[in-house]
């Protein structure tokens, strides 16, 4: 049989001139074994032509996966920074928020002890009956007395970072911040002491406690100051923790007491408060006011 | 789930979106495929076939619609690419339900008519593709390649003697060559028909 595939593929691609097509075609009608070879070819090239098609529709499922996989890409990424920018938002806002809430508190309390330069009364003031069943209510977070902390001058000391806020009995605060008001502490107006006294007289005990820290720290004066400027602030825990070595000192012992007395009220420690107050003198300082307070 | 819609803006021309598909552009078929999705889901669940049989209508559909267009004198006659498209989608879904005999419950009246055949050869012929794939591979070097440049990877045969991507230096050569292999080619697949019988 003669090789007629070079023919074939002629006459399947179009190639042939019309003589020769019109001479192949001649052949055709006369030669079946040609007719067959001919479908044969057909047949192949069909057969072809779906593989083509076949490789190209995998090669784009293939691009498709490869485009998903970078879309997800794409999102998780979107996803990472979203997740980053909301975390130093938070941050961000988390500092800030803290930082005015601090001002602001500074800025919303009222000074407890107002300003006065009277002189403490002989008889202080009678107990307020303001006085609510001990241990019903929980204890509240200390507000500083005479809180203006933009106004403290010559300090670099912060308050809020060297005593911490503490929680205070609010069913003895009231009696304590009406008593303080006319606090003196033991010391008198004499340098260096004088302007530390007087800030304390005059409800400044944050302004005391800043010039505290530039006083000499071994010196039991100062740490009395310091104890009664804790106080004033409400931080009874810190003022305790200066007391306690303090009342070793003979000089320092009734007025450390009389203090502590009130670090145990602040504590809502009744009844360390009036153990203490039976060791205190009958007439010293207001005794009887904090006797009548605690009988109530 | 399809995550990006591949070439909105760049397939508005419908000739244009034809030439990439017949050229075999992957993002051209992708963007094919996406557009008829909605269409295809829907067509499953009405004729109860699984959604899983989704890519893989797409797939033989998107085959059909290859090899349709790139017959010699295929013309879309004023229809649409994706139009077009789905009528074989049609038809494959159609296959797919009498081949799983989901058809059961249907009426003869209810059965999409076929009017095109493209369908039915390609199933006919999913056996061959097969067979050639494997002939292919068998073959050896130099018919492999001359007939891959050609009916696979649709070099003209002046581009394969220009960039010399055969050992044939003139076209003449190259054809006379590439026929003896498909005579090759087509005996093997007589031979391996025969063993089969």
């Amino acid at each position: 049989m003669e090789n007629y595939s070079n023919d074939i593929e002629a006459y399947l691609d179009k190639r042939m001139s019309d003589a020769e097509r019109k001479d192949f075609e001649a052949k055709l009608q006369t030669d079946s074994s040609l007719r067959q070879e001919l479908e044969a070819f057909r047949n192949l090239r069909t057969d072809l032509a779906y593989l083509h098609a076949t490789r190209d529709v995998a090669a784009a499922a293939e691009w498709r996966k490869v485009q998903q996989r970078h879309q997800k890409r794409r999102i998780w990424r979107v996803i990472g920074l979203l997740a980053l920018l909301l975390m130093i938002s938070f941050f961000w806002w988390a500092y800030f928020w803290q930082k005015s809430t601090v001002v602001e508190q500074s800025q919303q309390v009222p000074p407890s002890i107002l300003p006065g330069n009277e002189a403490p009364p002989l008889n202080p003031a009678p107990p307020t009956n303001e006085r609510t069943p001990p241990a019903s209510k929980p204890l509240e977070k200390s507000q500083p007395i005479a809180g203006n902390l933009k106004n403290m001058e010559n300090t670099g000391a912060d308050i809020y970072r060297d005593l911490p806020k503490e929680p205070v009995a609010p069913q003895y605060r009231t009696f304590f911040e009406g008593q303080m008001k006319t606090f003196k502490p033991m010391v008198a107006h004499k340098a260096p002491w004088s302007r530390i006294v007087t800030a304390l007289e005059q409800g400044r005990p944050e302004q005391a406690y800043a010039l505290l820290k530039k006083m000499p720290p071994e010196n039991d004066t100062t740490i009395y100051l310091q104890a009664a400027s804790a106080l004033l602030l409400q931080r009874p825990a810190a003022a305790e923790s200066l007391l306690y070595p303090l009342i070793t000192n003979k000089k320092w012992e009734t007025e450390g007491r009389y203090l502590l007395i009130w670090v145990y009220l602040l504590q809502g420690n009744e009844a360390l408060a009036s153990a203490a107050l039976k060791l205190l003198p009958d007439d010293y300082r207001d005794k009887k006011s904090l006797t009548t307070f605690l009988e109530r | 789930m399809i995550f990006f819609k591949a070439g909105k803006n760049v397939f508005a021309d419908e000739e244009f979106f034809l030439r990439e598909i017949h050229r075999g552009d992957s993002r051209a078929i992708v963007y094919l495929q996406d557009k008829a999705t909605g269409f295809t889901k829907s067509l499953l669940q009405q004729k109860q076939l699984p959604q899983y049989l989704l890519g893989e209508v797409l797939n033989e559909g998107s085959i059909i619609f290859i090899k349709k267009i790139r017959t010699p004198g295929f013309a879309l006659h004023s229809a649409k690419v994706s139009t077009y498209f789905l009528e074989i989608i049609k038809n494959v879904v159609s296959n797919k339900t009498r081949g799983r005999q989901y058809a059961a419950q249907e009426t003869l009246e209810n059965v999409v008519e076929l009017s095109d055949h493209s369908v039915s050869e390609y199933y006919s012929r999913k056996e061959n593709m097969e067979l050639i794939t494997k002939l292919l591979s068998q073959i050896g070097l130099p018919c492999s390649n001359i007939i891959t440049l050609k009916y696979l990877d649709g070099y003209s045969d002046e581009e394969v003697v220009q960039g010399k991507l055969s050992p044939y230096g003139s076209v003449e050569s190259l054809r006379v060559k590439r026929s003896d292999c498909m005579k090759k080619i087509k005996e093997q697949a007589l031979d391996w028909k025969t063993d089969q019988l």
